[in-house]
């Protein structure tokens, strides 16, 4: 005679434990390697912008852009607005669309950040602007996973769906904000 | 409350939104691999023989670029003397600093600021 099998399944805790951890070990290991890495000083690209820091100013602006209309849908989803009055079917993959792409755009503002600048600790505004940028790509993995994984207690997406708009935001602030407002260069025109 | 914002039924705009999240995921990866295995370049300074590329390349690099092309401050190479005629308006704004340029008084001597401005006047093709 055989005892029945017990299946132990994680708990939700468990499980936004998991999110959270997997999210802090991807905040730290983009730190390690901007702090570690040695920083080229180099612009790898421009598209058609006439150097690096324009393209990512602008680029940052439209990662912040997106991630705003992407809250906004949001709010909508979880009925916090109440425009359109009827929920259109295509909202939430519009939701996810808005996402995606605000992701997309930030990939190349962040990796001649990291891969040319590195992790920098002064001053004050810089750290901050590392530490945000650090902190993104965390929240955003803990997003995806918040998503993706079932049993999450239903606070967790909006709570980590916040950290990663707040982080944006911060590292917008920090960087294209700066630059334009208090920046050696100005308005960058292209 | 429902953690997943999908449509139970995929629609056209949908399948479009997965194949978007799929490069988004292969474009994370690359971007990933990309860090570790790009080459980091030379990373010197040009002409690194002349006095003050050393003070440049540990106090000036980090925002206008190694070779002086700019990153987050303005490119300096080719440029400086047409924008600052008078080096002694250079060595004003080095001394100073404005806008987003600190000021290296008290962190470079006033020899060392000499230094450095004639690199980038001359060291940088300037």
């Amino acid at each position: 005679m055989t005892a029945p099998a017990i299946e132990h399944r994680p708990t939700a805790t468990a499980k936004i434990l998991g999110v959270f951890l997997a999210g802090a070990a991807v905040s730290v290991l983009l730190g390690v390697y901007g702090d570690t890495h040695t920083p080229t000083g180099e612009q790898p690209y421009n598209l058609f912008f006439t150097a690096t820091i324009q393209l990512k100013v602008w680029f940052a602006t439209a990662a912040v852009a997106l991630a705003l209309l992407q809250v906004l849908l949001a709010m909508r989803l979880y009925g916090k607005l109440n425009w359109p009055r009827t929920t259109p079917s295509w909202l939430g993959d519009a939701h996810r669309l808005c996402g995606t792409l605000a992701f997309l755009v930030t990939l190349p503002v962040a990796y001649q950040c990291l891969w040319a600048l590195g992790f920098q600790s002064t001053p004050t505004r810089v750290l901050v602007h590392s530490l945000a940028g650090c902190l993104f790509y965390g929240a955003f993995v803990a997003k995806v996973l918040s998503v993706r994984v079932s049993g999450l207690p239903g606070w967790s997406l909006p709570i980590v769906g916040g950290i990663v708009f707040t982080a944006l935001v911060v590292v917008f602030l920090t960087s294209s904000v700066w630059f334009v407002t208090d920046g050696p260069a100005g308005l960058p025109i292209f | 409350m429902t953690s997943d914002f999908t449509t139970p039924k995929r629609t056209t705009f949908g399948r479009i939104v997965n194949g978007i999240e799929v490069i988004a995921v292969i474009a994370g990866l690359v971007w990933v691999f990309m860090l570790f295995a790009n080459d980091p370049g030379t990373g010197g300074v040009a002409d690194a023989g002349k006095p003050g590329a050393a003070i440049f390349a540990s106090n000036c690099a980090k925002c206008h670029g190694a070779d002086g092309a700019g990153l987050i401050g303005p490119q300096l190479a080719g440029t400086v003397v047409d924008r600052y005629p008078d080096v002694a308006d250079q060595i004003a704004v080095v001394t100073l600093g404005r806008k987003g340029m600190p000021s290296f008084d008290g962190v470079l001597s006033e020899g060392q600021i000499q230094q450095v401005v004639e690199y980038t006047r001359t060291g940088l093709g300037g």
